[in-house]
């Protein structure tokens, strides 16, 4: 039992806009893989082959992964 | 503002450009007067000596590095951007005080290859100019690796890096690197031994078809070694409190061991501490003088015949800048060399393994003991069909695992209590790691400018960097992975993480990846497309020369100090040949 | 029955259970290097920073990230909470390695890392009283009243963001990033060097296998690193040689 109880107001989200990032920006891709013609993102799915297999994906498309940020790659280790 | 007494030679960072300038010209008979803004004293082997043991202190709190409250950089991802501040020091770490980051480094020490040096003639004549994304603004660097392979000799035997050459005289030898440019002699001290992890991977790179070779490595081992200046060091305890530490026994190679004291016992060389250069007196054609602000923050002036910035990467180009020498690059117009290709260091693409009942003892280690191979960087590998350009160098290491930081855990552990508890005891000492340092390519919306909104603690605008991951790293990041992963397989161990790698949505200025910064004072054939020229010295001013890996017009697949050495050398035998002349030298 | 049994050989358990245990690993730990084994029980350090009821939180908390067990001492017993007390006191705590001139934005993408104009303590006095509120809101009681198995619940809804808990309505520090800093903050204070308040009597170290002081018998691990041998002292962790030889 603590001898000295605060009370305070849970906090909510904020009343500002957040500004939204640019087209093509891969900001919620992460954890997917993409498929990138001229700087837009065209197809998106978790799995590289079932992208790859998407119809709207063509061959010279550029197709990678968007993942967390790094925890270093000097050491092996990541805590987190 | 007070003026001092003028001076043949000044120096600006006296780390490991600056100590290597500093001893060649004092040894040749030059005065030379360094100035470096952070403390002379406290950064010797005998401070070390008792408390470098401190992981919270050194490798979490930083105490060697620059503290970001007085003065920082800031980052956009695009030109459309506001740039925020790096608030606290997050990926990359640089020095400051007697030493820069020569005395925290790892000691990790290579040779670009030849085609390093040609990179875009070389992807040109191979692949097609149509190769080369159009934003890709790659370069070749004015020098090519024949001509600087006495330079990268005279460091290595100065600094006595252990390794085992590959290319002797254009003899490949095997258990070298059979990738690397030739080399005039054999390195200076024989590699140490494979550690355990080391030799499965030597034998999974063998079984695989690659080439694995010691990782050429600054920390001496136990040999006793006396180079050229007549210095002996200590050899490697193997304590495992490298990066980011003094070394309390001098067998990282550091320049307050090396090259300071050279400098030092000469009689002409004088050093000034608390002195924070910030821009350079001049008319356009000729540096006068340097400003600084000394202990009181008060601006003298330092005048000299020749000036040379070594203050790393962001401090060289902000002078620059600062002082309106040399032209400021435009990414719109396309105009101007200083600021332009900023570079870093590629990293991801790992793999990890743990062993349900092997340990390696991981809390052994120093900064630069492992093992590599080098078939998946530079053009080593055909890229015709990868559709990307680049590579980077593949190791494993044991640089000692110090405990807050690397408690590794398989994947799917808990994040805490009792299940991760179990995780972290079973294996802490029994996990081995396979890293990917890549190339970063250079483009034309990455540079340094100044900063318009944040000013350091003196009034002057920080460095302002635009940079962020691009197609071409994620389809090199994603083929690494697959590569580690495939080595990773062989070794077998009980649990792997891996497969084809991945970068962020951007790049994080918040979480450690490499204090690789490279560019913004490029080095080049043509004064229209570089700053200085192959002897680091200014096209538009040949009494300035600035000197680092602000000079690479992009940045290689390997750890940067064994080229950033070489340069200094080039360097200091161009400022000797301009005392002759009086001119530029290209 | 415990009174036949020599100390050394009781389970860690059945030590808790008796209350024999009054400094972390010091009952169980067999040979003791000689700087421990003199010590006596002393009294606890004053609180620097923290006030009485969010240092009982912070103690709390810290024992949900690393629990107290027979396998070995957890953060309470080993001083986690006088660590980050001490540390919020302290430079870092205070931000003075922090940049902290404005103008401040929320970033419009990610990868900016920390732009708000508060430092570690600054954080911690203003996240610790919502942790709280969150906990009775959700689960029905202040959060040193829960039991560990809710607790872990508390915590695992801050790691994952659902916890709405964030810092003046802001989204550039949510409860996500206050559970990374804690959590970081209990590993330093069960692993840093025992001179900073935490990781009492190496019991950190020795958990997880850390042998403490590289240059202990003469630095000789330059004969261990190139063998597969076990080293013996790995779960036997020296003192560093500033905290036998103290301050100079």
């Amino acid at each position: 039992m603590s001898e000295f109880e605060q009370e305070t107001e849970a906090v909510t989200g904020g009343e500002g806009e957040e500004p939204s990032p640019p087209a093509g920006d891969l900001e919620h891709y992460t954890g997917q893989w993409v498929a990138v013609r001229d700087g837009v993102v065209v197809a998106s799915d978790p799995d590289e082959a079932t992208l790859r297999a998407d119809p709207a994906v063509r061959d010279s498309d550029d197709v990678y992964p968007i993942g967390e940020p790094p925890s270093g790659f000097y050491f092996l280790e990541g805590t987190v | 503002m007070a003026v001092q007494k003028k001076v043949d030679v000044v120096v600006v960072g006296i780390g490991w450009v600056g100590g290597i300038i500093a001893a060649e010209l004092t040894k040749a008979g030059l005065e030379v007067l360094g100035l470096e803004r952070g403390h002379l004293r406290g950064r010797n082997t005998g401070d070390w000596m008792e408390n470098k043991f401190d992981e919270l202190r050194y490798a979490i709190r930083g105490e060697l590095f620059q503290n970001t409250a007085n003065e920082t950089w800031t980052l956009r991802h695009n030109l459309s951007e506001t740039a925020l501040p790096m608030r606290q020091l997050g990926s990359f770490l640089p020095g400051t005080g007697l030493g820069g980051a020569g005395v925290h480094w790892n000691g990790q020490t290579w040779r670009f290859h030849p085609r390093d040096f040609t990179m875009r003639t070389s992807t040109v004549d191979r692949y097609g100019s149509a190769f080369i994304p159009k934003e890709m603004s790659i370069q070749d660097w004015g020098i090519t690796y024949d001509q600087l392979e006495p330079y990268y000799d005279k460091f290595e035997y100065m600094a006595g890096i252990a390794g085992k050459a590959g290319n002797l005289n254009g003899q490949k030898i095997p258990g070298g690197n059979v990738f690397e440019g030739p080399r005039s002699r054999e390195f200076p001290v024989k590699p140490p031994p494979d550690t355990p992890t080391a030799a499965l991977f030597r034998k999974a790179a063998t079984d695989l078809g690659y080439h694995p070779f010691p990782g050429p490595t600054a920390n001496l081992p136990a040999v006793e070694y006396k180079n050229p200046d007549g210095i002996t060091r200590g050899q490697c305890n193997y304590c495992g409190f490298c990066e980011r530490f003094g070394c309390e026994v001098g067998a990282k190679a550091d320049p307050t061991v090396t090259v300071i004291p050279v400098a030092l016992k000469t009689g002409r060389f004088k050093m000034r501490g608390y002195s924070h250069v910030f821009a350079i007196r001049n008319d356009g054609k000729n540096g006068q003088s340097v400003l600084y602000y000394d202990a009181a923050g008060i601006v003298q002036e330092q005048p000299a015949d020749v000036i040379v910035l070594a203050a790393y990467v962001f401090n060289n180009v902000r002078t620059l800048l600062l002082s309106k020498l040399g032209k400021p690059y435009d990414p719109v117009a396309g105009t101007g060399s200083v600021g332009k290709n900023y570079c870093y260091q590629t990293g991801g693409g790992g793999a990890s393994g743990w062993f349900k009942s092997k340990k390696f003892k991981r809390y052994m280690g120093a900064g630069a003991l492992a093992i590599g191979i080098d078939d998946f960087n530079a053009d080593n590998f055909d890229h015709a069909a990868l559709g990307f350009i680049g590579g980077g160098s593949v190791t494993s290491g044991q640089s000692g695992a110090r405990p807050i930081s690397s408690l590794s855990v398989p994947p799917g552990t808990p994040a805490f209590g009792r299940d991760w508890k179990v995780a972290v005891r079973d294996y802490y000492d029994s996990v081995m790691g396979i890293g990917f340092q890549g190339e970063s390519p250079a483009y034309t919306t990455h540079f340094l400018d100044l900063d318009p909104n944040y000013r350091d603690s003196f009034g002057n605008p920080l460095i302002r960097i635009a940079f962020d991951w691009e197609p071409n790293e994620r389809k090199m990041i994603a083929y690494a992975g697959t590569k580690t992963l495939e080595l990773m397989k062989a070794i077998n161990p009980d649990i792997i993480a891996g497969g084809p790698g991945s970068l962020p949505a951007h790049y994080d200025s918040s979480v450690y990846q490499s204090t690789h910064n490279t560019g913004g004072a490029i080095m080049g054939a043509d004064p229209a497309t570089s700053v200085v020229n192959n002897y680091l010295q200014m096209w538009d001013a040949p009494n300035v020369f600035v000197v680092g890996a602000c000079n690479f017009p992009q940045n290689a697949g390997f750890n940067p100090t064994g080229t950033v050495g070489a340069l200094a050398y080039r360097a200091a035998e161009g400022i000797l040949k301009y005392r002759k002349t009086g001119k530029a030298l290209v | 029955m415990s009174d036949e049994v020599p100390s050394k050989q009781l389970s860690r358990r059945k030590l808790l259970q008796i209350g024999a245990v009054s400094m972390a690993g010091a009952a169980v730990a067999g040979r003791l290097p000689a700087a421990e084994a003199k010590e006596k029980p002393t009294k606890p350090p004053p609180l620097r920073f923290l006030t009485k009821w969010e240092f009982a939180l912070v103690v709390a908390m810290a024992e949900t990230i690393w629990p107290s067990d027979e396998l070995g001492p957890g953060a309470r017993e080993t001083g986690v909470g006088y660590y980050i007390d001490g540390q919020l006191a302290g430079g870092w705590g205070q931000g003075h390695r922090f940049y902290l001139n404005g103008p401040f934005f929320t970033p419009a993408d990610s990868g900016h890392g920390f732009q708000i104009p508060m430092t570690p303590s600054d954080i911690y006095r203003a996240f610790l009283p919502s942790v709280d509120q969150y906990a009775r809101t959700k689960y029905g009681g202040q959060y040193t009243g829960l039991d560990a198995a809710t607790q872990a619940k508390v915590m695992t809804d801050l790691r994952a963001g659902t916890a709405s808990v964030a810092l003046a309505g802001s989204t550039a520090f949510t409860s996500t990033d206050f559970f990374n800093l804690f959590r970081q903050n209990v590993l330093e204070g069960m692993l840093a060097d025992p001179s900073y308040g935490g990781n009492k009597n190496m019991a950190g170290w020795r958990y997880v296998g850390f042998p403490g002081n590289p240059m202990r018998g003469g630095a000789d691990y330059a004969k261990w690193i190139f063998n597969s041998k076990p080293y013996p002292f790995q779960y036997k962790p020296a003192p560093m040689p500033q905290d036998v030889k103290g301050a100079m």
